[in-house]
């Protein structure tokens, strides 16, 4: 789980920062559960500059279960809790679902 | 004699090298330990074939075979491999001629014991 | 080489022996030496070898009897055995093999040859080891964690125990794995026979889980009791949680505070999945998630704000948690939201809403060996006299040394929008054990008193509003808004009589607002409508109930007689 790769049918989660190093993207795909914990936790924590913006693209994750809810409260955390600026684009219906039934968009922009 | 009992059948070089590579200052005790094992291995093999207890005979022939072989003496490890088998076949002639040859080719390895290449010239 | 390796070198040939045993010292390791199989079974047992060299052909124990032997006794340690031979013959090497040979060696001996098998077999063995090690530890961390869970799960039994859950009107089903994954489901009644049920859904398995339910539990189960309102229950929960769980767990939850005398629920959601409030006769509302699970936000940006929903008697509301939405099929589908909301909608009024999901989340499993982590649970609306008196309150004194008292409290602005006096007020008033046992009846007068007196009195709402169902919604939206901006106070006076006949207690509230036409108000007028409810609730329990003023003041008498009466 330490590798940074997607693997094909399972969870996999890929860190970009942009050119400008002002937006890191954090895309995930697959299933987003606690087997992504650690993996996405490294995604923005080993960022090599700290960026000013955060985006979680979830087009390609299948599903997030309450503890990937946990997963995005602590980025939100770190990214500086309240003055945070975070997004979570491109779910799926029922991952949005799922962030509406939680009241995520009080926290996130979701876009 | 009979064909493989010339001096150098009998002892394989390369074995010898290692062995003095290995033991270094334990040689000595190591060739005196075969004499003393050597001699009595084939006493008990001979009182055996006479009793016509074969199985002890091939278990001694067994045994001296491999101590042979680990001291590089491969002549007589081969002639004790034919006591094994003559033993094995029940075959009287092959097993006299075989403790024969084994009891000359013990003496000749004692002999070969104190010269080149287990001693140094 | 580790030197700490013994290796156990078994030939009965001297020669044989001296050179085997210069090679394995001289490759690092120590060396037991052993003249015949009898004495190598002792020099094993003596000196518990880690790898043993064993000639084939020995007198008395041969090596194939020591080898099974050495294996049986080192049971499921990992003790490689070479066996050292000149043998070719095929069955011989298979009976090596068959008395757990894991190796040979031919003579004459390579020292190059027995080194590298020794360093290969240390190596199988030190892995083995590192594996038995790790094995154990994983072993007995599993039973420490399982002992934990069950202490962990032994404190809440206790905790949760006093609960309500067996009351006739609530059917439940909490699967072993739900109650793993971390799902909670309390039910208690407060002083006035209220039933407050708190569903909660906690991320995370296990321990991090069950450590969050405990104070949970306790927060509600001891405000339940104390008579605090919904609100103040899961602000507090809120903030607890919020400082006791790590970063990023949190605890998804639905609290339902179901009002028997007043024939209504209030209810809050915050991140569980929609309940489902069934009529009796058909209709369906959802019980949306409107607010972030506990937890999650700091006090000052927590919303406690609840809704109430007019009930009648039958009618059912239906709560579960995400295991229900996760329920996955053979092929790794879930049941999800939108099985369950078409499945809830289209039912049959008269069907069981909680069998009908119940049925369709288990068909959806199907049998695809997934255990099932289901919680849900249907809460039925009953009548005011179908519900059982809560459980025995600690019986007090029966004859206290007698008490005559006042009591004048009077609420500011500031403490109105704080939440309910009553928990005070109650603590106070139970402090007599021969008050006590008519807690409930006390506590449901104040609240009554209460409740007018801030909502018609202070706030000036119109309870006739609530006469509809539309409106019913509207009097909340707006009782919220209005205590935002109140002005005014509330003020009690108790005075209390207690001698050897029996129990007075006066209470009479008056509030600032501008009082109301009390001579329209006549019991028994026929009228049985939402707003009626409250006095005639209070004409029902109290043996006087007088208004006076403009109607801004309410005096009641409370008398028993101390055999009960």
């Amino acid at each position: 789980m330490n590798d940074h790769r997607p693997e094909i049918g399972t969870m996999g989660i890929v860190a970009e920062l942009s050119a400008d190093g002002e937006e890191l993207v954090i895309r995930v795909a697959g299933r987003f559960d606690f087997s992504a914990h650690q993996e996405f936790r490294n995604a923005y924590e080993q960022a090599p500059v700290t960026p000013r913006r955060y985006r979680v693209d979830l087009s390609e994750a299948s599903y997030l279960d309450s503890s990937a809810l946990g997963m995005l409260l602590l980025l939100r955390d770190h990214a500086g809790g309240d003055r945070a600026n975070v997004t979570i684009a491109n779910g799926n219906r029922d991952v949005r679902k799922i962030l509406a039934v939680s009241n995520f968009e009080q926290l996130f922009d979701i876009d | 004699m009979r064909g493989i009992t010339t001096v150098p059948d009998l002892i394989d070089p390369a074995v010898v090298a290692e062995l003095k590579d290995l033991m270094a200052g334990d040689l000595e005790a190591l060739l005196q330990a075969f004499r003393d094992d050597s001699q009595a291995r084939l006493a008990v093999a001979r009182r055996s074939w006479a009793a016509g207890d074969l199985a002890e005979l091939r278990s001694q022939a067994h045994s001296l075979k491999g101590a042979a072989a680990n001291l590089g003496v491969a002549g007589l490890a081969a002639a004790c491999q034919g006591l094994e088998s003559a033993a094995r076949h029940g075959d009287a002639d092959a097993v006299s001629s075989a403790l024969d040859l084994v009891g000359e080719l013990l003496n000749a390895s004692h002999e070969a014991f104190q010269r080149p290449p287990y001693r140094d010239a | 080489m580790n030197p700490a390796v013994r290796v156990l070198v078994a030939d009965d040939n001297r020669v044989d022996r001296m050179v085997l045993a210069t090679i394995v010292r001289r490759a690092g390791y120590e060396v037991v030496e052993a003249v015949d199989g009898n004495d190598a079974l002792h020099r094993f047992r003596e000196s518990r070898p880690q790898l043993v060299l064993l000639d084939a052909l020995m007198p008395g124990l041969d090596g194939f009897e020591v080898a099974r032997e050495i294996k049986r006794e080192a049971g499921e340690d990992l003790i490689p055995i070479i066996f050292l031979t000149s043998l070719t013959e095929a069955d011989a090497l298979a009976r090596a093999v068959e008395a757990g040979g894991d190796d040979f060696l031919s003579k004459p001996y390579n020292q190059i040859v027995l080194k590298a098998k020794l360093n290969a077999l240390q190596r199988m063995r030190v892995m083995h080891e590192t594996m038995q090690r790790q094995r154990d530890e994983i072993g007995r961390h599993h039973a420490r964690l399982v002992q934990e869970q069950e202490a962990a799960k032994a404190v809440f039994d206790n905790i949760a125990h006093t609960g309500d859950l067996d009351a006739p009107f609530i059917r439940r089903l909490i699967s072993p794995l739900a109650i793993f994954n971390g799902d909670v489901l309390l039910a208690a009644r407060n002083p006035a026979n209220d039933l407050f049920v708190l569903l909660g859904d906690f991320t995370g398995h296990g321990l991090a889980a069950a450590v969050g339910a405990m104070p949970l539990a306790e927060i509600f189960y001891g405000m339940t009791d104390k008579g605090f309102a919904p609100a103040e229950i899961l602000r507090e929960a809120n903030r607890k949680l919020l400082g006791i769980m790590p970063k990023g767990y949190f605890c998804c939850a639905t609290l339902v505070a179901l009002r028997f005398n007043k024939q209504e629920m209030e209810f809050w959601n915050g991140g569980l999945p929609p309940g489902y409030l069934r009529r009796r006769g058909g209709g369906v509302e959802r019980i949306e998630s409107l607010h972030l699970p506990l937890g999650v936000l700091a006090d000052q940006r927590f919303d406690p704000a609840t809704r109430v929903l007019a009930m009648r008697p039958g009618d059912h509301l239906l709560l579960g948690t995400d295991g229900l939405i996760d329920a996955r099929d053979p092929a790794g589908d879930p049941f999800g939201y939108r099985r369950l909301d078409a499945l809830v909608l289209d039912l049959d009024p008269a069907a069981s809403a909680f069998d009908s999901v119940q049925r369709a989340v288990q068909s959806h499993i199907g049998d695809s060996g997934r255990d099932d982590d289901i919680t849900l649970v249907e809460i039925t609306m009953v009548a005011p006299e179908a519900v059982p008196e809560r459980g025995p309150l600690p019986e007090g004194e029966r004859q206290g040394a007698g008490a005559e008292w006042t009591l004048s409290y009077e609420l500011g602005p500031r403490s109105l929008r704080r939440g309910t006096p009553l928990p005070l007020l109650q603590h106070i008033v139970v402090e007599f054990p021969e008050l006590r046992r008519h807690a409930a009846t006390i506590y449901t007068v104040l609240s009554e008193l209460y409740s007018n007196a801030l909502e018609h009195g202070v706030l000036g709402l119109d309870s006739s509003r609530k006469s509809s169902p539309r409106g019913f919604a509207d009097y909340y939206r707006e009782r919220a808004r209005a205590l935002e901006a109140l002005d005014g106070f509330v003020r009690f006076r108790f005075r209390c009589d207690i001698d050897a006949h029996g129990i007075r207690l006066d209470i009479a509230v008056t509030d600032s607002g501008r009082g109301f036409d009390y001579q329209s108000l006549v019991p028994g007028n026929g009228t049985v409508a939402y707003h009626g409810r409250g006095l005639r609730l209070l004409r029902s329990l109290c043996r006087e109930v007088h208004h006076r003023g403009c109607g801004n003041e309410v005096e009641v008498q409370l008398a028993w007689d101390h055999d009960g009466a």
